[in-house]
């Protein structure tokens, strides 16, 4: 996907990621962590939040508003890619941390599924039941 | 020590003052709902049925 990104910074495994957006609210530290769910199983998930920088605390509910959330997202998604090039046969598991924020996920992860499933397999929950997500 | 580029296309670059992020799981209460929500289910199984599902359908 040729979208607009940060730069970002990582860890020698590719499992924690930071970069800093830019936009109306200032610079904001993000943080983006893969963690695995169960030992015996290669499902990640997906954490992503705000940090502050003043307590080092993480925060996955908080709104932003900084009116970048395209290149926010576009930035996420760089993630995934170099969290794959080192787990290759691992899933990744992402919700959002509320309804509104798996919905804006949704929303994005369809406008550009076409690109996406060139290069990932990408399935759905619907009801606790797992569906393959198509353009 | 200086950073490294990673992947150039997406300037994604080492920081090895990071590494101490590895094993650290940062957001424990997402990961756990997580591990609650989907405990007792096989995902990988799953998928594979969804795959079988579509090439038994598949015209």
């Amino acid at each position: 996907m040729n979208l607009e990104k940060y730069d970002i910074e990582t860890e020698v495994n590719s499992t924690y990621f930071e970069y800093i957006s830019k936009g109306s609210q200032g610079s904001i530290f993000k943080v983006v962590k893969y963690t695995k769910i169960f030992e015996d199983q290669d499902i990640y998930n997906l954490g992503f939040g705000d940090k502050n920088l003043t307590t080092g605390e993480l925060d996955d509910k908080v709104i932003s508003n900084n009116g970048d959330t395209d290149k926010v997202l576009a930035t996420v998604a760089a993630t995934i890619h170099e969290f794959f090039n080192g787990f290759p046969n691992s899933i990744v598991y992402s919700k959002g941390s509320s309804l509104s924020r798996t919905r804006l996920y949704q929303i994005n992860i369809s406008k550009y599924i076409a690109e996406i499933e060139s290069e990932f397999d990408v399935y759905g929950e619907l009801k606790d039941t797992i569906e393959r997500k198509r353009s | 020590m200086a950073v490294k580029s990673k992947e150039k296309q997406t300037s994604i670059k080492y920081n090895p003052a990071l590494d101490r992020f590895k094993d650290m799981d940062l957001f424990p209460s997402k990961t756990q709902a997580e591990r609650e929500h989907l405990k007792g289910r096989d995902i990988r199984k799953e998928i594979e049925d969804v795959i079988n599902t579509e090439r038994i359908t598949k015209p």
